[in-house]
Protein backbone atom coordinates (compact mmCIF):
# COMPACT_ATOMS: atom_id res chain seq x y z
CA UNK A 1 0.00 0.00 0.00
CA UNK A 2 1.43 3.37 -0.72
CA UNK A 3 0.95 6.08 1.38
CA UNK A 4 -1.00 9.17 0.00
CA UNK A 5 -0.05 12.10 2.33
CA UNK A 6 -0.60 15.73 0.91
CA UNK A 7 2.96 17.92 1.34
CA UNK A 8 1.46 19.39 4.01
CA UNK A 9 1.59 15.91 5.72
CA UNK A 10 5.03 14.90 4.88
CA UNK A 11 6.34 18.60 5.97
CA UNK A 12 4.64 17.71 9.17
CA UNK A 13 6.30 13.97 9.63
CA UNK A 14 9.67 15.53 8.53
CA UNK A 15 9.25 18.15 11.41
CA UNK A 16 8.24 15.48 14.11
CA UNK A 17 11.18 13.64 13.33
CA UNK A 18 13.16 16.68 13.25
CA UNK A 19 11.73 18.16 16.63
CA UNK A 20 12.31 14.28 18.21
CA UNK A 21 15.69 14.60 17.13
CA UNK A 22 16.57 18.05 18.79
CA UNK A 23 14.55 17.14 22.15
CA UNK A 24 16.08 13.48 22.12
CA UNK A 25 19.37 13.36 20.69
CA UNK A 26 21.01 16.82 19.66
CA UNK A 27 19.98 18.97 23.03
CA UNK A 28 21.23 15.99 25.64
CA UNK A 29 24.51 15.23 23.52
CA UNK A 30 25.40 19.06 22.38
CA UNK A 31 25.14 21.06 25.44
CA UNK A 32 26.66 20.58 28.99
CA UNK A 33 24.20 21.11 31.46
CA UNK A 34 20.56 19.45 31.81
CA UNK A 35 17.12 20.48 31.69
CA UNK A 36 17.86 22.05 35.35
CA UNK A 37 20.91 22.19 37.61
CA UNK A 38 21.37 22.31 40.96
CA UNK A 39 23.79 25.48 41.78
CA UNK A 40 23.99 26.27 45.62
CA UNK A 41 20.72 24.48 46.50
CA UNK A 42 18.95 26.12 43.97
CA UNK A 43 17.35 24.97 40.95
CA UNK A 44 18.39 26.83 37.65
CA UNK A 45 17.57 26.41 34.24
CA UNK A 46 19.85 24.89 32.48
CA UNK A 47 21.27 25.29 29.02
CA UNK A 48 19.48 22.42 27.46
CA UNK A 49 16.32 23.84 28.55
CA UNK A 50 15.78 26.31 25.76
CA UNK A 51 16.56 23.94 22.78
CA UNK A 52 13.84 21.60 24.61
CA UNK A 53 11.13 24.26 24.49
CA UNK A 54 11.92 24.89 20.94
CA UNK A 55 11.98 21.49 19.82
CA UNK A 56 8.79 21.09 21.58
CA UNK A 57 7.17 24.26 19.97
CA UNK A 58 8.32 22.47 16.58
CA UNK A 59 6.50 19.29 17.67
CA UNK A 60 3.13 20.96 18.71
CA UNK A 61 3.18 22.90 15.52
CA UNK A 62 3.98 19.71 13.23
CA UNK A 63 0.48 17.81 15.46
CA UNK A 64 -1.42 20.60 14.21
CA UNK A 65 -0.49 20.23 10.76
CA UNK A 66 -0.42 16.71 10.08
CA UNK A 67 -3.79 16.57 12.14
CA UNK A 68 -5.21 19.17 10.29
CA UNK A 69 -7.43 17.93 7.46
CA UNK A 70 -5.31 19.78 4.42
CA UNK A 71 -6.21 19.29 0.32
CA UNK A 72 -6.59 16.39 -1.17
CA UNK A 73 -3.42 16.94 -3.91
CA UNK A 74 -0.99 14.51 -2.75
CA UNK A 75 2.83 14.75 -3.46
CA UNK A 76 3.61 14.35 -7.10
CA UNK A 77 6.65 12.90 -8.33
CA UNK A 78 7.10 16.69 -10.23
CA UNK A 79 7.11 18.02 -6.46
CA UNK A 80 9.86 15.50 -5.33
CA UNK A 81 11.44 15.76 -8.97
CA UNK A 82 11.75 19.70 -7.66
CA UNK A 83 12.99 19.65 -4.38
CA UNK A 84 15.43 16.90 -5.38
CA UNK A 85 17.27 19.09 -8.31
CA UNK A 86 16.95 22.34 -5.91
CA UNK A 87 18.92 20.47 -3.16
CA UNK A 88 21.21 19.16 -6.21
CA UNK A 89 22.20 22.22 -7.69
CA UNK A 90 23.01 23.94 -3.93
CA UNK A 91 25.11 21.33 -2.76
CA UNK A 92 26.98 21.11 -6.57
CA UNK A 93 27.16 24.55 -6.90
CA UNK A 94 28.70 25.13 -3.21
CA UNK A 95 31.11 21.99 -3.77
CA UNK A 96 32.63 23.75 -7.04
CA UNK A 97 32.58 26.97 -4.87
CA UNK A 98 34.96 25.43 -2.53
CA UNK A 99 36.97 22.80 -4.59
CA UNK A 100 37.78 24.16 -8.03
CA UNK A 101 40.35 26.75 -6.56
CA UNK A 102 42.63 24.12 -4.71
CA UNK A 103 41.97 21.67 -7.72
CA UNK A 104 42.86 24.26 -10.27
CA UNK A 105 45.96 24.69 -8.14
CA UNK A 106 46.95 21.55 -7.61
CA UNK A 107 49.58 21.24 -10.25
CA UNK A 108 51.62 23.76 -8.59
CA UNK A 109 54.28 23.08 -5.69
CA UNK A 110 52.49 25.44 -3.40
CA UNK A 111 49.16 24.82 -3.55
CA UNK A 112 45.81 26.82 -3.37
CA UNK A 113 46.54 28.47 0.12
CA UNK A 114 49.65 30.88 -0.19
CA UNK A 115 47.41 32.48 -3.54
CA UNK A 116 44.04 32.62 -2.08
CA UNK A 117 44.40 36.60 -1.78
CA UNK A 118 45.79 36.81 -5.06
CA UNK A 119 44.04 37.89 -7.92
CA UNK A 120 43.32 36.31 -10.58
CA UNK A 121 43.10 33.10 -8.41
CA UNK A 122 40.77 34.17 -5.41
CA UNK A 123 38.50 34.73 -8.55
CA UNK A 124 38.20 30.96 -9.17
CA UNK A 125 36.17 29.45 -7.03
CA UNK A 126 33.65 31.92 -6.45
CA UNK A 127 33.12 32.44 -10.40
CA UNK A 128 32.55 29.32 -11.24
CA UNK A 129 30.22 28.18 -8.12
CA UNK A 130 28.16 31.53 -8.98
CA UNK A 131 27.74 30.70 -12.76
CA UNK A 132 26.77 26.92 -11.66
CA UNK A 133 24.40 28.43 -9.79
CA UNK A 134 22.67 31.27 -11.18
CA UNK A 135 22.95 29.58 -14.29
CA UNK A 136 21.29 26.59 -13.18
CA UNK A 137 18.78 28.15 -11.28
CA UNK A 138 17.41 29.63 -14.58
CA UNK A 139 17.72 27.22 -16.53
CA UNK A 140 15.99 25.14 -13.53
CA UNK A 141 13.19 27.50 -13.73
CA UNK A 142 12.62 27.71 -17.58
CA UNK A 143 13.38 24.00 -18.30
CA UNK A 144 15.65 24.51 -20.83
CA UNK A 145 19.40 24.59 -20.45
CA UNK A 146 21.05 27.64 -22.78
CA UNK A 147 24.30 29.12 -22.74
CA UNK A 148 22.54 32.60 -22.43
CA UNK A 149 21.61 31.65 -18.99
CA UNK A 150 25.19 30.88 -17.81
CA UNK A 151 26.93 33.82 -19.72
CA UNK A 152 24.05 35.94 -17.35
CA UNK A 153 24.75 33.67 -14.13
CA UNK A 154 28.66 34.51 -14.62
CA UNK A 155 27.98 38.66 -15.22
CA UNK A 156 26.15 38.38 -12.15
CA UNK A 157 29.15 36.42 -9.93
CA UNK A 158 31.48 38.92 -11.31
CA UNK A 159 29.71 41.85 -10.79
CA UNK A 160 29.26 40.73 -7.33
CA UNK A 161 33.13 39.49 -6.70
CA UNK A 162 34.17 43.10 -8.13
CA UNK A 163 31.33 44.84 -6.05
CA UNK A 164 33.09 43.20 -2.32
CA UNK A 165 36.59 42.94 -3.81
CA UNK A 166 37.43 45.99 -5.58
CA UNK A 167 36.14 48.51 -2.41
CA UNK A 168 36.90 46.48 0.54
CA UNK A 169 40.26 45.17 0.85
CA UNK A 170 39.55 43.49 4.47
CA UNK A 171 36.79 41.06 2.95
CA UNK A 172 37.70 37.95 1.67
CA UNK A 173 35.44 36.59 -1.01
CA UNK A 174 34.28 32.87 0.01
CA UNK A 175 35.43 30.38 -0.23
CA UNK A 176 38.82 31.66 0.48
CA UNK A 177 38.09 32.19 4.18
CA UNK A 178 37.98 28.55 5.23
CA UNK A 179 40.31 27.44 2.65
CA UNK B 1 19.42 67.06 30.67
CA UNK B 2 15.71 67.58 30.42
CA UNK B 3 13.67 65.14 27.64
CA UNK B 4 13.45 68.31 25.65
CA UNK B 5 16.99 68.53 25.63
CA UNK B 6 17.64 64.83 24.56
CA UNK B 7 14.98 65.40 21.85
CA UNK B 8 16.48 68.66 20.62
CA UNK B 9 19.76 67.45 20.96
CA UNK B 10 18.92 64.36 19.15
CA UNK B 11 17.63 66.55 15.92
CA UNK B 12 20.92 68.55 16.51
CA UNK B 13 23.12 65.15 15.83
CA UNK B 14 21.36 64.75 12.53
CA UNK B 15 21.86 68.17 10.89
CA UNK B 16 25.02 68.59 12.37
CA UNK B 17 26.91 64.84 11.35
CA UNK B 18 29.46 65.20 9.01
CA UNK B 19 28.87 67.07 6.01
CA UNK B 20 29.39 65.27 2.55
CA UNK B 21 29.09 67.61 -0.22
CA UNK B 22 27.96 70.49 2.02
CA UNK B 23 25.01 68.04 3.10
CA UNK B 24 24.75 66.53 6.53
CA UNK B 25 25.46 63.03 5.67
CA UNK B 26 22.49 61.55 8.09
CA UNK B 27 20.24 63.33 5.62
CA UNK B 28 21.69 62.65 2.35
CA UNK B 29 21.85 58.96 3.48
CA UNK B 30 18.23 59.53 4.12
CA UNK B 31 17.50 60.76 0.89
CA UNK B 32 19.17 57.58 -0.98
CA UNK B 33 17.35 55.22 1.24
CA UNK B 34 14.12 56.67 0.09
CA UNK B 35 14.83 56.80 -3.22
CA UNK B 36 16.32 53.03 -3.10
CA UNK B 37 12.93 52.61 -0.97
CA UNK B 38 10.59 53.89 -3.60
CA UNK B 39 12.43 52.11 -6.30
CA UNK B 40 11.81 48.40 -4.47
CA UNK B 41 8.55 49.33 -3.74
CA UNK B 42 7.58 50.22 -6.88
CA UNK B 43 8.90 47.06 -8.45
CA UNK B 44 6.93 43.99 -8.04
CA UNK B 45 8.52 40.97 -6.38
CA UNK B 46 10.79 43.53 -4.21
CA UNK B 47 9.99 44.61 -0.72
CA UNK B 48 10.94 47.03 1.91
CA UNK B 49 12.60 44.18 4.19
CA UNK B 50 14.36 42.28 1.85
CA UNK B 51 16.08 45.99 0.28
CA UNK B 52 16.71 46.73 4.15
CA UNK B 53 18.46 42.80 4.67
CA UNK B 54 20.39 43.44 2.10
CA UNK B 55 21.65 47.11 2.26
CA UNK B 56 22.31 46.36 5.97
CA UNK B 57 25.44 44.24 5.68
CA UNK B 58 27.07 47.04 2.98
CA UNK B 59 26.23 49.20 5.28
CA UNK B 60 27.65 48.07 8.05
CA UNK B 61 30.81 47.24 6.37
CA UNK B 62 31.27 51.05 5.19
CA UNK B 63 30.31 52.47 8.16
CA UNK B 64 30.86 49.36 10.60
CA UNK B 65 29.95 49.20 14.33
CA UNK B 66 30.91 52.89 15.35
CA UNK B 67 28.66 55.76 17.14
CA UNK B 68 29.13 57.72 14.16
CA UNK B 69 28.04 54.98 12.28
CA UNK B 70 24.20 54.94 13.86
CA UNK B 71 22.78 57.61 12.10
CA UNK B 72 23.55 57.29 8.79
CA UNK B 73 22.90 53.41 8.75
CA UNK B 74 19.49 53.82 10.28
CA UNK B 75 18.62 56.90 8.41
CA UNK B 76 19.24 54.42 5.08
CA UNK B 77 17.58 51.87 6.76
CA UNK B 78 14.08 54.41 7.56
CA UNK B 79 14.39 56.03 4.10
CA UNK B 80 14.13 52.19 2.62
CA UNK B 81 11.31 51.74 4.64
CA UNK B 82 9.23 55.06 4.10
CA UNK B 83 9.91 54.66 0.31
CA UNK B 84 9.07 51.05 -0.26
CA UNK B 85 5.50 51.93 1.11
CA UNK B 86 5.18 55.04 -1.08
CA UNK B 87 6.53 53.34 -3.71
CA UNK B 88 3.95 50.28 -3.23
CA UNK B 89 1.46 52.35 -4.81
CA UNK B 90 2.29 52.53 -7.77
CA UNK B 91 2.46 48.97 -9.79
CA UNK B 92 -0.94 48.57 -7.71
CA UNK B 93 -2.58 51.28 -9.38
CA UNK B 94 -0.55 50.72 -12.72
CA UNK B 95 -0.24 47.50 -12.66
CA UNK B 96 -2.90 45.27 -10.27
CA UNK B 97 0.02 44.10 -9.15
CA UNK B 98 0.60 45.12 -5.04
CA UNK B 99 4.54 46.30 -4.96
CA UNK B 100 4.32 45.46 -0.90
CA UNK B 101 1.62 43.50 0.60
CA UNK B 102 0.10 46.47 2.50
CA UNK B 103 -0.64 48.11 -0.90
CA UNK B 104 -3.10 45.14 -2.15
CA UNK B 105 -5.99 47.12 -0.90
CA UNK B 106 -4.53 49.76 -2.99
CA UNK B 107 -5.14 47.80 -6.24
CA UNK B 108 -9.00 47.57 -5.69
CA UNK B 109 -9.85 51.51 -6.18
CA UNK B 110 -6.46 52.50 -7.92
CA UNK B 111 -6.55 49.57 -10.50
CA UNK B 112 -10.23 51.08 -11.76
CA UNK B 113 -9.10 54.61 -11.53
CA UNK B 114 -6.08 53.63 -13.70
CA UNK B 115 -8.56 51.90 -16.30
CA UNK B 116 -10.70 54.65 -16.66
CA UNK B 117 -7.48 56.87 -17.72
CA UNK B 118 -6.85 58.62 -14.24
CA UNK B 119 -3.80 56.91 -13.45
CA UNK B 120 -2.35 60.14 -12.68
CA UNK B 121 -4.36 61.62 -10.46
CA UNK B 122 -4.72 57.79 -8.50
CA UNK B 123 -0.99 58.09 -8.00
CA UNK B 124 -1.07 61.87 -7.06
CA UNK B 125 -3.77 60.46 -4.39
CA UNK B 126 -1.68 57.84 -3.10
CA UNK B 127 1.62 59.75 -2.41
CA UNK B 128 -0.34 62.68 -0.75
CA UNK B 129 -2.19 60.46 1.62
CA UNK B 130 0.92 58.51 2.12
CA UNK B 131 3.14 61.18 2.61
CA UNK B 132 0.78 62.80 4.92
CA UNK B 133 -0.06 59.39 6.95
CA UNK B 134 3.22 59.27 7.48
CA UNK B 135 3.99 62.92 8.43
CA UNK B 136 1.20 62.23 11.39
CA UNK B 137 2.69 59.18 12.80
CA UNK B 138 6.90 60.48 12.79
CA UNK B 139 4.94 63.35 15.09
CA UNK B 140 3.44 61.14 16.97
CA UNK B 141 6.68 58.81 17.04
CA UNK B 142 8.69 62.16 18.07
CA UNK B 143 6.29 63.11 21.22
CA UNK B 144 5.72 59.70 22.55
CA UNK B 145 8.81 57.77 22.19
CA UNK B 146 11.24 59.81 24.51
CA UNK B 147 8.68 59.53 26.89
CA UNK B 148 8.28 56.04 26.58
CA UNK B 149 11.81 54.96 26.98
CA UNK B 150 12.44 56.79 29.82
CA UNK B 151 9.47 55.56 31.80
CA UNK B 152 10.74 52.22 30.67
CA UNK B 153 14.45 52.74 31.68
CA UNK B 154 13.81 54.28 35.06
CA UNK B 155 10.98 51.84 36.29
CA UNK B 156 11.39 48.58 34.63
CA UNK B 157 13.46 46.25 36.29
CA UNK B 158 14.32 42.47 35.06
CA UNK B 159 10.88 41.14 36.04
CA UNK B 160 9.14 43.69 33.85
CA UNK B 161 12.08 43.47 31.09
CA UNK B 162 10.57 39.46 31.10
CA UNK B 163 7.34 40.17 30.44
CA UNK B 164 8.15 42.80 27.85
CA UNK B 165 9.98 39.62 25.58
CA UNK B 166 6.91 37.22 26.29
CA UNK B 167 4.46 39.88 25.17
CA UNK B 168 6.76 40.34 21.91
CA UNK B 169 6.51 36.90 21.16
CA UNK B 170 2.73 36.70 22.57
CA UNK B 171 2.91 38.95 19.42
CA UNK B 172 3.72 36.27 17.28
CA UNK B 173 0.35 35.30 17.49
CA UNK B 174 -1.23 38.06 15.53
CA UNK B 175 1.28 37.18 12.75
CA UNK B 176 0.71 33.66 12.54
CA UNK B 177 -0.92 33.83 9.61
CA UNK B 178 -3.47 30.71 8.33
CA UNK B 179 -1.42 27.69 9.43
CA UNK B 180 -1.46 27.92 13.37
CA UNK B 181 1.07 24.90 13.15
CA UNK B 182 3.05 26.19 10.47
CA UNK B 183 3.69 29.81 12.12
CA UNK B 184 4.30 27.30 15.68
CA UNK B 185 7.24 25.05 13.84
CA UNK B 186 8.52 28.25 12.40
CA UNK B 187 8.99 29.95 15.73
CA UNK B 188 10.46 26.78 16.98
CA UNK B 189 13.11 26.95 14.32
CA UNK B 190 13.62 30.74 15.05
CA UNK B 191 14.03 30.09 18.99
CA UNK B 192 16.54 27.26 17.75
CA UNK B 193 18.38 29.57 15.45
CA UNK B 194 18.72 31.55 18.57
CA UNK B 195 19.96 29.79 21.28
CA UNK B 196 23.15 27.93 18.96
CA UNK B 197 25.92 29.05 21.07
CA UNK B 198 24.28 30.88 23.18
CA UNK B 199 23.91 29.51 26.20
CA UNK B 200 25.15 30.23 30.00
CA UNK B 201 27.21 27.67 30.14
CA UNK B 202 31.27 27.67 28.97
CA UNK B 203 30.50 24.80 26.49
CA UNK B 204 28.69 26.30 23.42
CA UNK B 205 25.76 24.74 22.98
CA UNK B 206 23.91 23.25 19.78
CA UNK B 207 27.13 24.17 17.78
CA UNK B 208 27.85 20.74 16.82
CA UNK B 209 31.60 21.13 17.69
CA UNK B 210 31.85 23.14 14.22
CA UNK B 211 34.12 26.45 15.35
CA UNK B 212 32.14 28.47 12.61
CA UNK B 213 29.23 28.06 14.68
CA UNK B 214 30.92 29.14 18.12
CA UNK B 215 29.85 32.36 17.83
CA UNK B 216 26.38 32.11 17.28
CA UNK B 217 24.28 32.22 13.96
CA UNK B 218 25.17 35.95 12.45
CA UNK B 219 21.92 37.66 12.29
CA UNK B 220 22.86 39.44 8.99
CA UNK B 221 23.11 35.82 7.62
CA UNK B 222 20.07 34.82 9.50
CA UNK B 223 17.90 37.76 8.12
CA UNK B 224 19.14 37.16 4.28
CA UNK B 225 18.40 33.38 4.56
CA UNK B 226 14.80 33.97 5.79
CA UNK B 227 13.78 36.70 3.80
CA UNK B 228 15.68 36.92 0.69
CA UNK B 229 15.92 33.09 -0.18
CA UNK B 230 12.13 32.11 0.86
CA UNK B 231 10.95 34.93 -1.45
CA UNK B 232 13.42 33.46 -4.33
CA UNK B 233 12.57 29.70 -3.96
CA UNK B 234 8.87 31.05 -4.04
CA UNK B 235 9.21 32.93 -7.04
CA UNK B 236 11.36 30.35 -8.65
CA UNK B 237 9.25 28.16 -7.95
CA UNK B 238 5.83 29.60 -9.97
CA UNK B 239 8.02 30.53 -12.82
CA UNK B 240 8.71 26.55 -13.04
CA UNK B 241 5.34 25.94 -12.23
CA UNK B 242 3.95 28.63 -14.77
CA UNK B 243 6.07 28.69 -17.46
CA UNK B 244 7.09 32.26 -17.88
CA UNK B 245 6.60 35.15 -15.16
CA UNK B 246 3.58 36.63 -14.96
CA UNK B 247 3.31 39.37 -17.63
CA UNK B 248 1.92 42.83 -16.36
CA UNK B 249 -1.64 43.80 -17.46
CA UNK B 250 -2.59 46.24 -19.96
CA UNK B 251 -3.29 49.68 -18.73
CA UNK B 252 -5.06 52.27 -20.22
CA UNK B 253 -2.13 55.17 -21.18
CA UNK B 254 -4.31 57.52 -22.20
CA UNK B 255 -4.75 60.04 -19.40
CA UNK B 256 -7.82 62.31 -18.94
CA UNK B 257 -7.35 65.68 -18.75
CA UNK B 258 -6.05 66.43 -15.18
CA UNK B 259 -8.85 67.14 -12.45
CA UNK B 260 -7.90 68.72 -9.18
CA UNK B 261 -7.80 66.31 -5.91
CA UNK B 262 -10.85 67.53 -4.28
CA UNK B 263 -8.63 67.22 -1.18
CA UNK B 264 -11.41 68.63 1.45
CA UNK B 265 -13.36 65.31 0.51
CA UNK B 266 -10.29 63.13 0.94
CA UNK B 267 -8.96 64.65 4.45
CA UNK B 268 -11.41 63.28 6.32
CA UNK B 269 -10.53 59.71 5.33
CA UNK B 270 -7.08 60.64 5.53
CA UNK B 271 -7.26 61.70 8.97
CA UNK B 272 -8.94 58.56 10.42
CA UNK B 273 -6.62 56.42 8.40
CA UNK B 274 -3.55 58.05 10.05
CA UNK B 275 -4.98 57.51 13.51
CA UNK B 276 -5.85 53.87 13.01
CA UNK B 277 -2.33 53.25 11.27
CA UNK B 278 -0.50 55.00 14.00
CA UNK B 279 -2.56 52.88 16.86
CA UNK B 280 -1.82 49.95 14.82
CA UNK B 281 1.79 50.50 14.54
CA UNK B 282 2.36 51.14 18.46
CA UNK B 283 1.64 47.54 18.77
CA UNK B 284 4.90 45.62 18.35
CA UNK B 285 4.26 42.51 15.89
CA UNK B 286 1.24 44.09 13.85
CA UNK B 287 2.04 44.85 10.24
CA UNK B 288 0.97 47.31 8.14
CA UNK B 289 -1.40 45.46 5.87
CA UNK B 290 -3.89 44.95 8.97
CA UNK B 291 -3.86 48.72 9.64
CA UNK B 292 -4.12 49.19 5.46
CA UNK B 293 -6.84 46.63 6.09
CA UNK B 294 -8.70 48.25 9.05
CA UNK B 295 -8.42 52.04 7.50
CA UNK B 296 -10.06 50.64 4.14
CA UNK B 297 -12.99 49.18 5.24
CA UNK B 298 -13.68 51.84 8.16
CA UNK B 299 -13.60 54.07 4.81
CA UNK B 300 -15.92 52.30 3.11
CA UNK B 301 -18.38 52.43 5.81
CA UNK B 302 -18.23 55.79 6.19
CA UNK B 303 -18.03 56.35 2.53
CA UNK B 304 -21.30 54.30 1.46
CA UNK B 305 -23.41 55.85 4.28
CA UNK B 306 -22.58 59.23 2.83
CA UNK B 307 -21.83 59.05 -1.31
CA UNK B 308 -23.16 61.48 -3.81
CA UNK B 309 -25.49 59.29 -6.34
CA UNK B 310 -22.88 59.72 -9.27
CA UNK B 311 -19.80 59.15 -7.21
CA UNK B 312 -18.00 55.50 -8.02
CA UNK B 313 -18.47 53.22 -5.71
CA UNK B 314 -15.65 51.57 -3.39
CA UNK B 315 -13.55 49.18 -5.17
CA UNK B 316 -14.89 50.56 -8.17
CA UNK B 317 -12.06 53.30 -8.58
CA UNK B 318 -12.63 55.84 -5.65
CA UNK B 319 -10.25 58.12 -4.86
CA UNK B 320 -11.28 57.71 -1.20
CA UNK B 321 -9.99 54.05 -0.78
CA UNK B 322 -7.00 55.03 -2.35
CA UNK B 323 -6.63 57.85 0.24
CA UNK B 324 -7.63 55.61 3.50
CA UNK B 325 -5.27 52.58 2.24
CA UNK B 326 -2.18 54.70 1.79
CA UNK B 327 -2.66 56.93 4.44
CA UNK B 328 -2.95 54.09 7.09
CA UNK B 329 0.25 51.52 5.60
CA UNK B 330 2.23 54.75 5.41
CA UNK B 331 1.29 55.79 9.12
CA UNK B 332 2.32 52.17 10.58
CA UNK B 333 5.87 53.12 9.57
CA UNK B 334 6.23 55.77 12.03
CA UNK B 335 4.76 54.63 14.74
CA UNK B 336 6.29 51.06 14.52
CA UNK B 337 9.63 52.48 15.41
CA UNK B 338 7.60 53.62 18.95
CA UNK B 339 8.42 49.91 20.62
CA UNK B 340 11.12 49.36 18.28
CA UNK B 341 13.11 52.54 19.89
CA UNK B 342 11.94 52.58 23.41
CA UNK B 343 10.90 49.06 24.31
CA UNK B 344 13.76 47.17 21.60
CA UNK B 345 11.21 45.24 20.05
CA UNK B 346 11.19 45.00 16.75
CA UNK B 347 8.37 44.44 14.63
Amino acid sequence: MQLRFSPDKWLALFFLAFALFVIFVWAPLDTDTGLVEKVRRKFVVGDAMGPTVAGVFIAIGSLLVFLRSGTAKSLSSENVFWLTALFGLFVLSLVTMRYAGPVALAWTESGYRPLRATAPWHYIGFLLGGTLLVGGLTSLAKRQLSMRDFAVGFATALAIALLYDLPFDDLVLPPNGDV
Amino acid sequence: MGVWDHVIAGVLAVFLSDPVLGVPITILMVLGGFLLGITVGATPGLAGPMAMAISLPILISVFGYSNDALLPVLGFLIGIMKGATIGGAVPAILFNTPGTPDAYMTTLDGYPMAQRGEAKRALRVAHFSSASGDTFSDIVLVLCAPFLAILVESYLDLPEKTALLILSLAFIASVIGNSVGKGLISMGLGLLAAMVATGEDFYPRLTLAQPALAEGIPIAAAILGVLILGEVFKALEDIHRNGTSASGTQTARQEAMDRPLGLQKLLPYIGRSAVIGTCIGALPGVGSTLAATLGYTSAKRRYTKGKAADAPDFGKGAPEGIAATEAANSSVSGANLIPVLSLGIGF
